[in-house]
């Protein structure tokens, strides 16, 4: 009932409350009116009822008086039945016995104890009970009960209408309610739609105008406009707000994209300028090279005449003045070359070339370089390298040179008394594959102030106050050995103590290991150049004339007979026929590759085991597992040079050692020999401007048969000075210049400079 | 208690004996009687101021003075009563109520004229008594007992009876 009510809108819930209200209140009221009505009817009925019962006593008080009972009940009966009302009575006398009784439906009947004069209504029946006197003395009672017929009648009159009144107000106040609840639902319907209005949509609109009443709806409703006014006039300062913001925002972003295409340009500026100040740089550093070049070779001149005017002259101040020159001239070539160096390091010339080196080799090599001037200025110099180092590390064996070169060369040149000392340590291993390495250069020299730690690496710096003339050096050498460390990954760095002597500490990080395990022989290859097979057979399978005609030259004084064959069929007829000791085998041939070549040989079962070493020019990285599982015992690396051939070679074939006499480099200087001053002479008369100047134009122009004079000249003149330093060198370089090993070329060539300085020094 | 008394006498005789008394019960009735019977209040007053009811019996006394003992306890319209036996015709103004004894049939006219126009009752038990004038006479058979009343005499007197009674009567001019 209560949610129907609740589910019904405003004005039908209005109408209800009023039309509720009015029928309670009717109700009520005609509920009361009615139960007014009867307690009056009753007070009439109950007064005619004592009325009639009063006549019907007196009629029988006779009776009573005379205790005629019988009588007395017929007297009743009589009486009686002319009332219609009446349907019992009974007689009592003074002493209250009954004495008489009227029955008129001779039902039983229950009685109640009533007093004289007493009334009581009970289902629809009315008792009463009364005296009867006669002279106004009490004789006896009679009890009546009446049917109050009347009384029901006018009941059920009344309730016809109330009923009726009931229906005739409820319509009208129907009707009325209809009419009056508008007052109060339309505004707040209004209101209802309005708000849904205003949560759909985003704009506000004002409420609209309305009959405005002054009850708390109608203030309700104007409250509610003025609230829309209030909302409507936010709404648009706050879209103002938003229009303020959003052009702020346009403002910003037109400002920001200005400062932005500004800054575009100021970085494009800035690009431009960063680039034409690289161009700037690479173009100065050329330009340097460039220059160095040109100067050197006036100055080469210079040199060179000083030097034959020297031979010419005999007058000893003469001789002086010439020796000034001399002096200066070479300091001159000196400090251009350095200036070379770091150009090309500067403009990013230099490129590492990094491959397998033994360092305990290149240690033993600088050591004897700078023995004679260590000798000569009375120094001890020790030499102590990790046992743990690997031999075969992947270096660029040229630059590592300079560096230890320019390092201990400064050592030397700072140190007038006491020792030097190269420590090579080993810091820690990765794996078998990678090493850290810790280089020690430490002297007993004039040291370094703690102020110029950094500056001594920069270019053109000296220590402050560093006697120029005294000690001589360009500036240059530090600053291209810290380039250079840097450029191989690692980092130097200086302790020192003023007149105590300096540590210079070069950490060289993640050095590989080579796996190419032949660098470990490089000193028996080397060994082995002149070396004899007697007699040996060897098969060349290669289709290219002029490879095998190349590897028939590198083998031609070593005793051996050596068959070509054109292709991999050609092979193994050749094997068949000449029946070889060790076949070299090109992978890449027409008509049958290498590998079938191979495969079909081994199936001979004379030449299972024949050694047959694979020739290849894949740039793949080559395994020796891989060949060995195809069936070659070993493999060559195109190019092919004659040491590589014949340190494969010795594997296989028994062999001997020809000539004893050669050098053998493993013949080694050791620090501590003693030069002569008659050697150290000699080596001043080697490099002599003329050789030097040849040296710069074989370096320059590469063509292996000047190289190859040169090294001719420079040997004889070692020899003819006895040097053996440069003898083992320039036989080192006739060699590679006849075997056209432009790499090994090139570091001779480089080697050849230092050799120089450390004499100079 | 008075009633309750008389009720059980009047059972008695009507009902268990009828011989036993009938003067008894007539005896009783007079107090009945009086009930119904309008005397002028004033008669009853003594020059003492004291109110008594004066109950004669004319001529031979059936009651056979039992008249007295029986109203010596009992009283009638509240007041005392006193039993007066009358032989003279003028001694009959002293009473309130007069029986007249069968025996006084020859007397019965003196009697009517010497009572008309005064405050007395004359009541009777003999048949014919009532339509010669005496106003009440009181006749019993098997039924029961039943009334008499005369008109006449009635208008004559000073008296006046009740119709409550009358009603339940046989009247009579």
């Amino acid at each position: 009932m209560l949610s129907f009510y609740k589910n019904l809108n405003l004005s039908s819930k209005l109408t209800l409350m009023m039309m509720m209200v009015s029928f309670f209140a009717l109700t009520t009221a005609l509920t009361i009116k009615a139960y007014y009505d009867m307690d009056k009817d009753k007070g009439e009925i109950v007064r005619l009822t004592s009325v009639v019962t009063k006549i019907i006593g007196d009629n029988l008080s006779y009776h009573i008086i005379f205790d005629k009972y019988d009588e007395a009940e017929e007297t009743l009966e009589k009486l009686c039945f002319n009332i219609p009302d009446i349907v019992y009575a009974r007689i009592y006398n003074i002493n209250k016995v009954p004495v008489s009784e009227y029955n008129l439906y001779n039902k039983k009947v229950e009685l109640y104890g009533l007093l004289d004069n007493e009334s009581l209504f009970i289902d629809g029946f009315l008792h009463h009970k009364q005296s009867i006197t006669n002279r106004g003395k009490k004789i006896g009672s009679i009890y009546v009960i009446t049917t109050a017929s009347s009384i029901q009648s006018r009941i059920y009159d009344n309730f016809k209408l109330t009923l009726s009144i009931l229906m005739v107000v409820l319509i009208f106040s129907y009707f009325l309610s209809r009419v009056l609840q508008k007052f109060i639902s339309n505004p707040l319907i209004r209101l209802a739609e309005y708000t849904r209005k205003l949560s759909n949509s985003n704009e506000i609109e004002v409420l609209d105008e309305f009959n405005e009443s002054k009850d708390s709806i109608g203030i309700l409703y104007s409250e509610f406009k003025q609230m829309t006014i209030k909302l409507r006039m936010r709404e648009n300062e706050k879209n103002q707000l938003n229009e303020e913001l959003e052009n702020r925002v346009v403002e910003r972003t037109k400002s920001l994209e200005l400062m932005n295409r500004k800054l575009e340009s100021t970085n494009k500026i800035l690009i431009k300028a960063k680039e034409e100040a690289e161009a700037a740089t690479k173009a100065k550093s050329e330009f340097l090279a460039n220059m160095s070049h040109e100067i050197r070779t006036p100055l080469n001149a210079v040199i060179g005449f000083t030097d034959l005017l020297i031979n010419m002259i005999e007058d000893s101040i003469q001789k002086s003045y010439l020796d000034s020159i001399r002096a200066s001239g070479s300091n001159l070539l000196m400090l251009i070359n350095d200036i070379l160096d770091l150009s090309k390091i500067e403009a990013g010339k230099i490129k590492l070339n990094p491959e397998s080196i033994d360092i305990y080799k290149l240690v033993e090599e600088i050591s004897s370089i700078f023995s004679l001037k260590i000798s000569s200025k009375n120094l001890k110099y020790n030499v102590v390298i990790d046992r743990n180092i690997p031999h075969n590390l992947i270096l660029d064996e040229v630059r590592l040179r300079q560096i230890l070169f320019n390092l201990i060369g400064n050592a030397i040149k700072f140190t007038n008394s006491g020792e030097v000392s190269l420590r090579v340590n080993l810091l820690s291993t990765l794996g078998n594959s990678f090493v850290d390495i810790r280089i020690d250069v430490e002297d007993t020299g004039i040291g370094i102030d703690r102020n110029s730690y950094t500056l001594i690496f920069d270019a053109f710096m000296q220590q402050e106050g560093q006697n120029t003339k005294k000690y001589g050096g360009t500036g240059l050498g530090l600053a291209i050995t810290k380039r250079l460390v840097e450029i191989m990954g690692g980092n130097i760095s200086v302790k020192s103590e003023l007149n105590k002597g300096s540590v210079f500490t070069i950490n060289l990080f993640n050095v590989e290991v080579s796996k190419d395990l032949s660098i470990l022989n490089e000193d028996d290859e080397k060994k082995y150049l002149n070396i004899s097979f007697e007699n040996r057979k060897i098969l060349i399978a290669d289709d290219v004339f002029l490879n095998r005609k190349l590897i028939e030259e590198y083998l031609k004084d070593s005793g051996l007979v050596v068959i070509g064959a054109v292709d991999g069929k050609d092979a193994i007829i050749k094997t068949e026929e000449f029946n070889p000791d060790l076949i070299l085998m090109d992978i890449r041939m027409p008509v049958m590759n290498g590998v079938e070549a191979t495969k079909n040989i081994r199936a001979i079962k004379k030449f299972s085991d024949i050694p047959i070493i694979a020739i290849t020019a894949s740039v793949l990285q080559n395994n020796l597992d891989n060949y060995q599982k195809i069936g070659f015992n070993g493999y060559l690396k195109k190019p092919v040079s004659r040491d590589k051939i014949i340190n494969e070679l010795i594997k296989w074939l028994p062999w001997k050692n020809e000539n004893k006499n050669y050098i053998n480099i493993s013949e080694k200087v050791t620090v501590h020999e003693v030069m002569s001053e008659n050697e150290i002479g000699g080596l001043k008369k080697i490099f002599s401007s003329e050789i030097k100047e040849k040296y710069e134009k074989v370096t320059a122009s590469g063509f292996i048969n000047e190289i190859v004079d040169f090294a001719k000249e420079l040997l004889s003149i070692s020899e003819k000075n006895n040097c053996k330093i440069v003898t083992q060198f320039a036989k080192e370089l006739l060699s590679s210049a006849e075997h056209s090993d432009i790499e090994q070329i090139d570091r001779l060539l480089l080697k050849f400079n230092e050799i120089e300085k450390s004499i100079l020094l | 208690m008075k009633y309750y008394l008389l009720s059980i006498l009047f059972f008695f005789n009507l009902i268990l004996s009828q011989s036993v008394d009938e003067y008894d019960l007539k005896a009783v009735y007079f107090n009945r009687i009086s009930e119904f019977i309008n005397w002028p209040d004033s008669i009853f007053v003594k020059k003492d101021g004291s109110r008594k009811f004066i109950l004669a019996v004319y001529g031979e006394d059936p009651f056979e003075g039992r008249l007295r003992t029986i109203y010596n306890n009992y009283k009638i319209l509240d007041m005392d009563v006193e039993i007066k036996y009358l032989d003279e015709l003028d001694d009959i103004n002293e009473c309130h109520l007069l029986f007249v004894s069968s025996s006084e049939e020859r007397n019965l006219k003196k009697i009517v004229k010497q009572v008309r126009g005064k405050p007395i009752l004359t009541v009777s038990d003999t048949e014919g008594f009532g339509e010669k004038g005496i106003m009440l006479n009181i006749l019993a058979d098997s039924k029961g007992v039943h009334f008499v009343v005369n008109k006449t005499s009635e208008k004559n007197s000073a008296i006046s009876i009740s119709t409550r009674f009358m009603k339940y009567a046989k009247v009579v001019e």
